[in-house]
């Protein structure tokens, strides 16, 4: 049941002068949600953008489904993405395009479907997100539950087995969280495909997600189900789930403490 | 995208498209002339000058002040070390063959050299009585060197 | 002493660096350019922004200079008597520099910089990289299209600001100096040839057309994803785009003049 869809070893990645990823080891389970938690700047968006090939790993491989997408071309690449849904922070809707043209676009560019089954499917998809009377708008008159559920369609316009979701519930006051989480959850079990929501909202995330994953400075800190990590002994992890201000994450960047003679150090000549 | 926006880019478009390609005819008719020669038929004569000056390619050929074709040539002829000019004239006219006489001349003082040709009489040589390809122009006469002119003016004043 | 060679030697390395970088983008760019249902109406849809939009500046640019350079010529040929080479000189001037320099700064000013704007905002909203997360590759459908927009409008465009310019210099002579109208085509007949100054004069546009949309859609696509940016890219489009044109119309001058 619960075979890896994809399996990263050994990656390593790092920005100019800060290492993200070192030696990291994971495997994601098929079908099921998964939700990857974390401080901020632990490496959750970084991770999203391996897994869909947008910035590359300095070492290591990563295994969908049988292939090694760190060494494929990129024109190999763009077929398997069109497998992949992502939901971007920012919506990334074409704003010179309204929003049936938005999710019909990857339709008309990918399918040799007639524009009557063009427009058919993409009313079914509108439908299914609840927002099929707001076809004709442009993205920049939608609110931003709407702008956010007009994105969530178009990823889920080709059908993908895999779906990955940046920060999907920022933002969203508590109706629209909950249509959200829904509408995830009844696509999930629709689809039969596979989810990885990174967020913050631990409460909102764990009433749907079958696993977490817990990130900490570009390692795993715990995996296992929601149950699991909300009454884990360990202290970092019970601090991060319970949002706990003590405790053993750091609240200074860089974590050090504050030495007097650093202050001389700058004064004297 | 609606309709009307996309037919007015349509629109657009092919008229930006057609008041350039006008453009473009009037730039080749009205501001470059091309009337002559090109289009129509031409034959080639030749004349043998020992000074062609300033004579360059293109320079007109006319009878009377009427342009009836261009120098197509400049050569050395090996032989006798002078200049042999090609002239592709139209087809259009008949030119007396016989005493034809072929000058290079200056535009106004200081301008630049065409060449002149003056035809001759009607023949009574009837089997050549017109300009035809191939003729070598007899009678020629030099282009006029400004600095002979001046050295001969000197030269006279002098005495 | 070392330290300032050091830092120069760094500093040309880099300058080779980003030199391949901006040829491998053309390279790129001329690579893939291909069919893709729908690429003749972007195609359009882009010489519509490019071209057809920045049509009035250039014909009012062209009125004028041509209504100056009329002015200018006419002040100064009449000192020496060669009125009648007014129209020579500005069917010249025009043909040869003042048409296609003119007309590519103009260019760079109205389009390219909207250009680098347009694809340096969709870069900093994620649009392009939803567009490679749904497998659309997004150099082939955004940049190309309109790459060989701009190679295709902006010459163009510099037939119309030449033939609008001649027209008005020819209309001011006339109709204030009353200039015969005979002399003027038939002496500027005799001047241009157009083997040699309409064929340089299109060759000048499109090399200039190609030097443009480059600088423009590179520094598009890697600017900073900041409003401060976008908004560095844009000028240096302009900036750059004006010393290419006006460098490489020096080089096209110097292997061209042997023509003339």
């Amino acid at each position: 049941m619960s075979e890896t869809l994809i399996q990263l070893n050994n990656i390593s990645l790092s920005y100019a002068d800060k290492t993200v990823f070192s030696h990291f080891n994971l495997s994601i389970p098929k079908g099921k949600i998964i939700a990857v938690l974390g401080p901020s700047g632990c490496g959750k968006t970084s991770f999203l953008r391996l897994l869909s090939r947008l910035i590359q790993a300095n070492e290591g491989e990563i295994i969908f489904n049988g292939t090694d997408i760190t060494k494929i071309p990129e024109r190999k690449m763009q077929l398997i993405r069109r497998q992949m849904g992502f939901m971007f922070q920012s919506n990334a809707l074409y704003t010179d395009l309204n929003v049936f043209d938005n999710i019909a676009y990857p339709i008309r560019v990918h399918s040799n479907l007639s524009e009557d089954l063009v427009r058919t499917v993409t009313l079914m998809k509108l439908q299914m997100v609840g927002l099929r009377g707001a076809y004709n708008k442009m993205p920049h008159e939608l609110s931003g539950g709407m702008a956010r559920r007009i994105a969530l369609a178009r990823s889920l316009a080709l059908d993908p087995c895999l779906m990955l979701y940046d920060e999907p519930f920022t933002g969203q006051d508590p109706i629209g969280m909950q249509v959200l989480l829904s509408l995830v959850k009844r696509f999930h079990d629709c689809l039969k495909m596979t989810s990885i929501i990174v967020s913050h909202d631990v409460d909102e995330v764990c009433q749907i997600a079958d696993h977490v994953i817990l990130f900490e400075s570009g390692q795993v800190l715990a995996q296992g189900s929601p149950l699991d990590l909300i009454n884990s002994r360990d202290t970092k992890v019970s601090q991060f789930m319970m949002g706990k201000l003590e405790g053993d994450m750091p609240f200074h960047y860089p974590a050090t403490p504050y030495n007097k003679d650093l202050l001389y150090d700058t004064i004297a000549p | 995208m609606l309709k009307q926006r996309q037919e007015w880019i349509y629109t657009s478009v092919g008229t930006f498209m057609v008041l350039s390609f006008l453009a473009l005819i009037f730039l080749i008719f009205q501001v470059s002339g091309v009337k002559y020669i090109q289009n129509m038929q031409t034959y080639d004569v030749y004349a043998n000058f020992n000074d062609i000056g300033g004579l360059r390619i293109h320079a007109p050929v006319t009878i009377s002040g009427v342009k009836i074709g261009e120098v197509y040539s400049i050569n050395l002829d090996p032989n006798a070390l002078n200049a042999k000019v090609t002239l592709r004239l139209d087809k259009n006219e008949k030119i007396p063959f016989d005493d034809i006489n072929a000058r290079i001349v200056t535009e106004g003082l200081l301008g630049a050299n065409y060449i002149s040709i003056i035809p001759g009489f009607d023949s009574t040589d009837k089997s050549h009585s017109y300009l035809r390809a191939g003729d070598i122009i007899a009678k020629t006469q030099d282009a006029m060197i400004l600095e002979n002119l001046i050295g001969q003016l000197l030269f006279n004043a002098k005495k | 002493m070392t330290l300032l060679l050091r830092n120069l030697g760094f500093w040309l390395l880099q300058w080779i660096n980003h030199l391949g970088l901006t040829s491998v983008f053309l390279g790129q760019i001329i690579a893939k350019t291909g069919w893709y249902k729908g690429v003749f109406s972007d195609v359009l849809k882009q010489t519509y922004n490019l071209g057809c939009k920045s049509f009035g500046i250039t014909t009012v640019s062209a009125l004028f200079i041509g209504l100056v350079l009329s002015l200018q010529g006419i002040h100064t040929l009449e000192k020496f008597g060669a009125l009648s080479q007014l129209g020579p000189m500005i069917s010249l001037s025009i043909l040869r520099e003042m048409g296609p320099v003119i007309s590519a700064l103009l260019f760079s000013g109205r389009a390219c910089s909207a250009l680098t704007a347009e694809i340096g905002l969709l870069k900093a909203s994620d649009q392009l990289d939803a567009m490679k997360m749904m497998g659309i590759d997004p150099l082939m459908r955004v940049i190309v299209p309109r790459f060989w927009a701009g190679v295709l409008g902006l010459p163009l465009l510099n037939l119309l600001f030449c033939a609008v310019a001649i027209m008005a210099g020819y209309w001011y002579a006339t109709q204030h100096i009353m200039l015969d109208s005979g002399m003027f085509w038939a002496n500027t007949q005799g001047a241009v040839s157009w083997q040699v100054d309409i064929k340089n004069c299109m060759i000048k546009s499109v090399v200039f057309a190609i030097l443009l949309l480059w600088i423009a859609l590179f520094q598009g696509l890697n600017c900073n994803p900041t409003a401060n940016g976008i908004s560095r890219s844009t000028t240096r489009t302009v900036v750059l785009g004006a010393l290419c044109v006006l460098c490489s119309d020096f080089i096209l001058t110097a292997l061209m003049i042997g023509d003339w």
